[in-house]
């Protein structure tokens, strides 16, 4: 999993060169950010978390025996960085999806707006798709969610998920199929059937 | 679940972890299964739909640069930095430090008495006081003036006190002498007088065993000789 790359240029930061450890920063930035942000579901707070996140590697570096093993640290070090967000964001009542919102509520909101019934096809798109996507997702118990991002989007194999959450690995693909099933449901109950997934496709 | 198929090999077929071997039997078993099918095809949505999700672009950059450097490197003796061997250079300075100090107006020094180490520095000399020489010289002078007299006149003290003391014992010397003598004087008159009277009785007597010794022992011996 480890690149080349990043050991090349992990050796040449440890080594003095700053610059190496831009070039690594900006290597990983833009995965880090949509893994934050699919976690967080927040831009800004994505934003924070990814600089949070490179400060500690910045800070700790040089801690890493292996760097073979940079990639499945950072991991680790995003995930723990989102989780203690989640955490103090909670205390502060800050996170918008700790507002419960349901198919139902949303409807009722923008048939107010509009002043009719809305039809199916309407109900699944007075939103985009993708944000309906995000609050189905949004519902989902933590460990379902978090184990939909690592497969769905970082494309990590179970093993490595199973190694970075420290659980079994067919804690892992239970959790992944559970959540995947309860996705399904929480669509059907929004009206959004595969037609329209491919249709957006 | 009514087929032999568990959900994790469902999962695992469905991401494409599963061995080929299993691969093969479970695809073997999938025309058969109308329920795996189905599941398939729910997670396919599932799966499908989350693609419809799109993360923002991150628009910016992050960029570190290098910790300025704190205001102590522009101290840095050229062989030792202050960060990487903080020890030697501020043992360096501090011996630069008295050096210099040593050089303008260092004072050190040990008190036995409150057993306590003294260093003292400063910028400028203190002024000294002036030593007034002649005074005490003077001084000097007559503690030893006064010294000498003491001196002599313990001397002349103690020469009266032992005339004194020789003079008393030589009177009462003399008068032992002269009882002595007067003593003497007499027991030799009692002595004599004592010889005179013994002397007559005593005389008379060797004259007498004097003549029978002559008398009867002497002359007939002196006799013979002449009649020889």
């Amino acid at each position: 999993m480890a690149n080349v790359d990043d050991v090349v240029l992990i050796r040449n930061f440890l080594d003095g060169d700053v610059g190496s450890f831009n070039r690594l920063a900006w290597r990983w930035q833009e995965r880090l950010f949509r893994f934050a942000y699919r976690y967080l579901m927040d831009e800004e707070d994505a934003k924070e978390t990814v600089q949070a996140v490179l400060i500690k590697v910045y800070k700790y570096l040089k801690k890493l025996k292996d760097p073979e093993k940079f990639s499945s640290w950072i991991y680790q070090i995003t995930i723990n960085q989102c989780r203690d967000f989640r955490k103090s964001a909670k205390k502060n009542q800050m996170h918008p999806f700790t507002e419960e919102l349901t198919a139902e509520s949303v409807d009722a909101a923008y048939q107010s707006t509009v002043g009719r019934q809305l039809t199916p096809t309407e109900s699944a798109h007075r939103k985009s798709l993708g944000e309906l996507i995000q609050m189905t997702l949004a519902r989902l118990p933590e460990e379902q969610r978090i184990v939909i991002i690592m497969k769905e989007y970082e494309g990590f194999k179970f093993a490595e998920i199973a190694e970075l959450l420290n659980v079994p690995i067919n804690t892992v693909k239970s959790r992944l199929y559970n959540g995947l099933m309860h996705m399904q449901k929480l669509l059907k109950q929004l009206n959004i059937d595969k037609e329209v997934i491919y249709d957006e496709l | 679940m009514s087929c032999n198929y568990s959900k994790e090999t469902i999962i695992d077929y469905f991401y494409q972890e599963l061995s080929e071997a299993d691969k093969q039997a479970f695809e073997e078993h999938l025309p058969g299964c109308e329920e795996c099918r189905a599941l398939l095809e729910e997670l396919q949505t599932a799966s499908h739909s989350l693609k419809v999700w799109k993360a923002p672009e991150l628009h910016i950059k992050y960029v570190f640069t290098r910790e300025r450097e704190p205001w102590y490197s522009r101290f840095t003796v050229p062989v030792f930095s202050i960060r990487r061997h903080p020890v030697l250079a501020s043992a360096g300075s501090i011996a630069a430090c008295f050096l210099i100090l040593s050089l303008v107006n260092f004072k050190m020094g040990y008190n036995r008495e409150t057993r306590d180490f003294i260093i003292s520095t400063s910028m400028f000399q203190k002024p000294q006081p002036q030593i007034d020489y002649t005074a005490i010289t003077e001084k000097l002078e007559s503690v030893q003036r006064q010294n000498i007299e003491l001196m002599t006149q313990i001397l002349e003290e103690y020469d009266v006190h032992q005339y004194q003391q020789t003079s008393a014992m030589m009177a009462e010397l003399v008068q032992n002498w002269q009882l002595q003598r007067q003593m003497d004087i007499d027991a030799i008159s009692t002595s004599f007088s004592t010889l005179q009277e013994m002397t007559g009785e005593e005389l008379n007597k060797n004259m007498a065993a004097t003549v029978q010794l002559i008398e009867t022992v002497l002359l007939p011996v002196k006799f013979e000789q002449v009649k020889k």
